[in-house]
């Protein structure tokens, strides 16, 4: 059992590395669909109908947050940062924009809680093993 | 700014059990509701017309596995060794039960993605200061 212990502490570094990547892709996938499937202005009446405020402000910079957010969390820079704004993001629509949490519709904010459990991940450990971030821009805030 | 960063390095720990409690969380409600929602023989129906194999076995193992290994995470107990189950069950749910990465497909997907992601960390790292074992079983690392 403790071999099997040793071997999972050493794979920590891996861990936060696969989910860096995980993420990214998803807030990529999320980001792409939002600015060329559905484009800005489909993505502003969606907010708008779902009584969000300022719709049209948000409607343009959660798309372009997503996007470009994920790629540069898979890239491995500004991590902390874009964490931190996951933590927001993703709470708030926890607790407030699909709160249907306990009912039967909980399944719909699965996702979106396992992204804000990502985005503190991400917000108090940085990127973890092969980033750019730490390799370029060599400020602890920048991770 | 370092101040900042230096705060949410202190906060390491806490996220493990942010992360712990809403992967046990998950689990729990998806395990409640097969068993109480939409019961073990539709369970098993559903994944013979998957054609899982073993469709009878997984269809009585999941969901007790998801609703008492959920609230086992959840509470910070095995949750290192549940976390492997973890890991191993939406690992094979991403690349072999769902195995539609790309188009609409993915947005049934990317939870069994990330389940599988924090799973590897919490197996890795433990189940963080707020825990039932770090109480119950000091000292015993196959029980974090």
């Amino acid at each position: 059992m403790n071999g099997l212990m040793s071997f999972l502490d050493g794979q920590r570094a891996n861990g936060h590395l696969i989910l860096r990547l995980a993420v990214g892709i998803i807030l990529v996938y999320a980001g792409y669909g939002k600015l060329f499937g559905k484009g800005i202005p489909g993505v502003q009446e969606m907010f708008m109908q779902g009584g969000l405020p300022a719709a049209s402000l948000l409607g343009i910079l959660v798309p372009i947050l997503e996007f470009f957010g994920g790629i540069l969390i898979i890239l491995g820079a500004f991590t902390r940062v874009l964490g931190i704004w996951m933590v927001i993001q993703f709470g708030l629509i926890v607790i407030w924009i699909k709160p249907g949490l306990w009912g039967k519709d909980f399944g719909d904010s699965f996702i979106d809680l396992m992204l804000f459990a990502a985005g503190i991940v991400l917000a108090t450990a940085g990127p973890g093993i092969a980033a750019l971030g730490p390799k370029i821009l060599k400020q602890r805030w920048a991770d | 700014m370092n101040g900042l960063v230096m705060w949410l390095d202190g906060q390491k720990g806490n996220a493990l059990s942010v992360c712990r409690m809403a992967m046990g969380l998950i689990l729990v409600i998806s395990g409640y509701n097969k068993l109480f929602n939409t019961g073990i023989p539709q369970v098993i129906e559903g994944f013979t017309n998957m054609g899982l194999f073993a469709a009878p076995v997984l269809g009585l193992l999941v969901p007790i596995l998801e609703f008492f290994g959920g609230a086992a995470i959840l509470l910070g107990l095995f949750s290192r060794l549940l976390s492997i189950w973890v890991v191993v069950q939406f690992f094979i749910i991403t690349v072999y039960v769902k195995p539609i990465l790309i188009g609409d497909g993915w947005n049934g997907t990317r939870i069994d993605v990330v389940l599988a992601c924090l799973g590897f960390l919490v197996a890795a790292h433990g189940p963080g200061p707020l825990s039932l074992a770090g109480r119950l079983f000091r000292g015993m690392r196959w029980a974090e």
